[in-house]
């Protein structure tokens, strides 16, 4: 952003841009290997901030979700720099492979519908497969934790969100072929 | 896709893989298209889930915000694990919520950037480009500015660009407006962040914040001639006038009797040509009555510091010093 007067008339449509499409960003940035929830947070907060920096370069709003990815892609490369000797992460080569196959993702829009298809999914799970795998996906949240709240074992509550999970990612391919 | 190699992406995801199982997944994924299709599929799957277990309560919680398009969630996926989520969860809804407030310039945004998930929160981010000037007045009176001795907002010059954006802050001498004995070889500038909305965050003592910016100077004959400092205070309170504000920086003993805590780090600059910018950052675990932090970003003249001997030199006129890129963060100690 180049100066103050300018700032008032980007903040709007940058706010809006971001909103919309903060979870695909995520979801890139989970794409391309990086999982700690943390983590995800850090590089997101990064991109954000260069982003609003640069979002006088954007010349079509349409675009901001691929923009930001490719601001993501070199914030993971650094984050992945940083943290090269304290994280398990992918190779070079598999996370460029990712990084690349991702961004298509995002560019066809198969990630915000994705994303989209899943909402209804969940909503459409039993309630007790949704209150489960909600409850499971809460932040501090851990299967042990979750285990011993509802009093089962460990491996039956891991065996659950296994088979809930499978059946969101069959929901979720078979709506993407219906649309 | 085989059940083993799927357990292996559940487990990457999960964060649960072992180094050999990783070497494993590695090969499959360069090798397979077809799994790094699946893989990606359940990272968004991941992130989804994630995104729904917090977001239930954003749209409500924004009820001033009527331009943007948020992600409506359905109160019905709300989990029933975790209790209440806290209010603006999401950071850009924060931010949102921010600029509806009418606090907009690029560190509000991301005073306001929490989430319910997120382990690091910002505080403070500053790299000049927007807000109020500085104001030489020898403390940082006005809350919203920067304050202390005479500096100025500037954009590239003498070969230096700034770090970010296209403004950073430029030192110009070693004392401020009105000061009695116009004498010194630092010139510093202060910055308040009032921690009281946060203080649940650091309620148990066990966080830390951290502090770093980014120091440069125009390549100088003596390259050593220049150091860079950078300070933190944790304080219960703070002055509500200048002169106060004048005596508490001005008198070292009085600040460390004050301070509930405090850290400070130095370097020189290297003032060579092809000179890059130099990151000094500190950390410091945050008593649990902290109400305030101050940031001081600070140079010296270390020649005008040595011919002065035992006595205090004229006020140091910089030659060329600069800081960008201001970063406060608050996160969980280890």
């Amino acid at each position: 952003m180049s100066s103050e007067a300018t700032s008032s008339d980007f903040h709007e449509p940058f706010v809006r841009a971001l909103t919309r499409h903060e979870r695909v960003i995520r979801a890139y940035i989970r794409g391309a290997g990086i999982t700690r929830p943390e983590d995800v947070d850090e590089i997101m907060q990064e991109v954000s901030l260069v982003a609003w920096r640069k979002f006088d370069q954007l010349d079509n709003a349409d675009e901001f979700p691929v923009w930001a990815c490719v601001i993501a892609r070199y914030e993971i490369l650094m984050f992945r720099r940083r943290h090269a000797r304290d994280r398990l992460v992918f190779s070079e080569k598999v996370y460029e492979l990712l990084a690349e196959q991702s961004l298509e993702e995002v560019s066809s829009s198969m990630k915000e519908k994705r994303l989209n298809q899943l909402q209804q999914c969940v909503e459409n799970l039993p309630p007790a497969s949704r209150e489960l795998v909600t409850a499971a996906y809460q932040p501090g949240s851990t299967i042990d934790k979750l285990a011993s709240q509802l009093g089962k074992k460990t491996n039956t509550v891991y065996q659950q969100l296994w088979r809930i999970r499978r059946a969101l990612e069959q929901c979720v391919e078979e709506r993407l072929e219906a649309e | 896709m085989k059940r083993s190699d799927l357990q292996l992406i559940e487990d990457y995801l999960d964060g649960t893989i072992s180094p050999r199982d990783l070497e494993v997944l590695n090969e499959l994924l360069e090798s397979d298209a077809t799994a790094r299709e699946r893989f990606l599929s359940l990272a968004t799957m991941d992130e989804g889930l994630q995104d729904l277990a917090v977001t239930p309560s954003i749209v409500t919680d924004c009820t001033g915000y009527n331009g943007g398009v948020y992600p409506v969630r359905s109160g019905s996926v709300q989990g029933t694990v975790g209790g209440t989520r806290a209010l603006l969860s999401r950071p850009i809804v924060a931010a949102a919520a921010g600029l509806i407030l009418g606090v907009f310039f690029t560190s509000a945004i991301w005073a306001a950037t929490e989430t319910g998930r997120q382990k690091i929160l910002t505080l403070f981010h500053d790299s000049f480009e927007f807000g109020s000037p500085p104001v030489p007045v020898g403390g940082p009176v006005n809350p919203d500015a920067w304050g202390g001795d005479y500096v100025e907002i500037s954009g590239a010059t003498s070969g230096i660009e700034p770090i970010h954006g296209e403004r950073m802050l430029r030192f110009l001498r070693a004392d401020y407006e009105g000061k009695e004995d116009a004498v010194g070889y630092m010139s510093d500038i202060y910055r308040v962040i009032d921690l009281k909305k946060y203080s649940s965050r650091f309620a148990d003592g066990n966080s830390v914040v951290a502090v770093e910016a980014d120091f440069g100077s125009v390549p100088l004959d003596d390259a050593d001639r220049f150091f860079a400092n950078l300070s933190v205070y944790a304080l219960a309170q703070v002055p509500t006038n200048t002169q106060s504000w004048q005596v508490l920086i001005g008198t070292p003993r009085r600040m460390e009797e004050v301070a509930l805590a405090s850290a400070r780090r130095s370097r020189g600059l290297e003032g060579s040509p092809g000179m890059s910018w130099q990151k000094l950052s500190l950390e410091m675990r945050l008593p649990q009555e902290t109400n305030y932090l101050l940031i001081g970003l600070h140079t010296g003249d270390r020649l005008a510091a040595g011919e002065s001997g035992s006595e205090t030199p004229p006020a140091v006129q910089f030659e060329g010093q600069f800081v960008d890129d201001v970063k406060v963060k608050l996160r969980r100690g280890i």
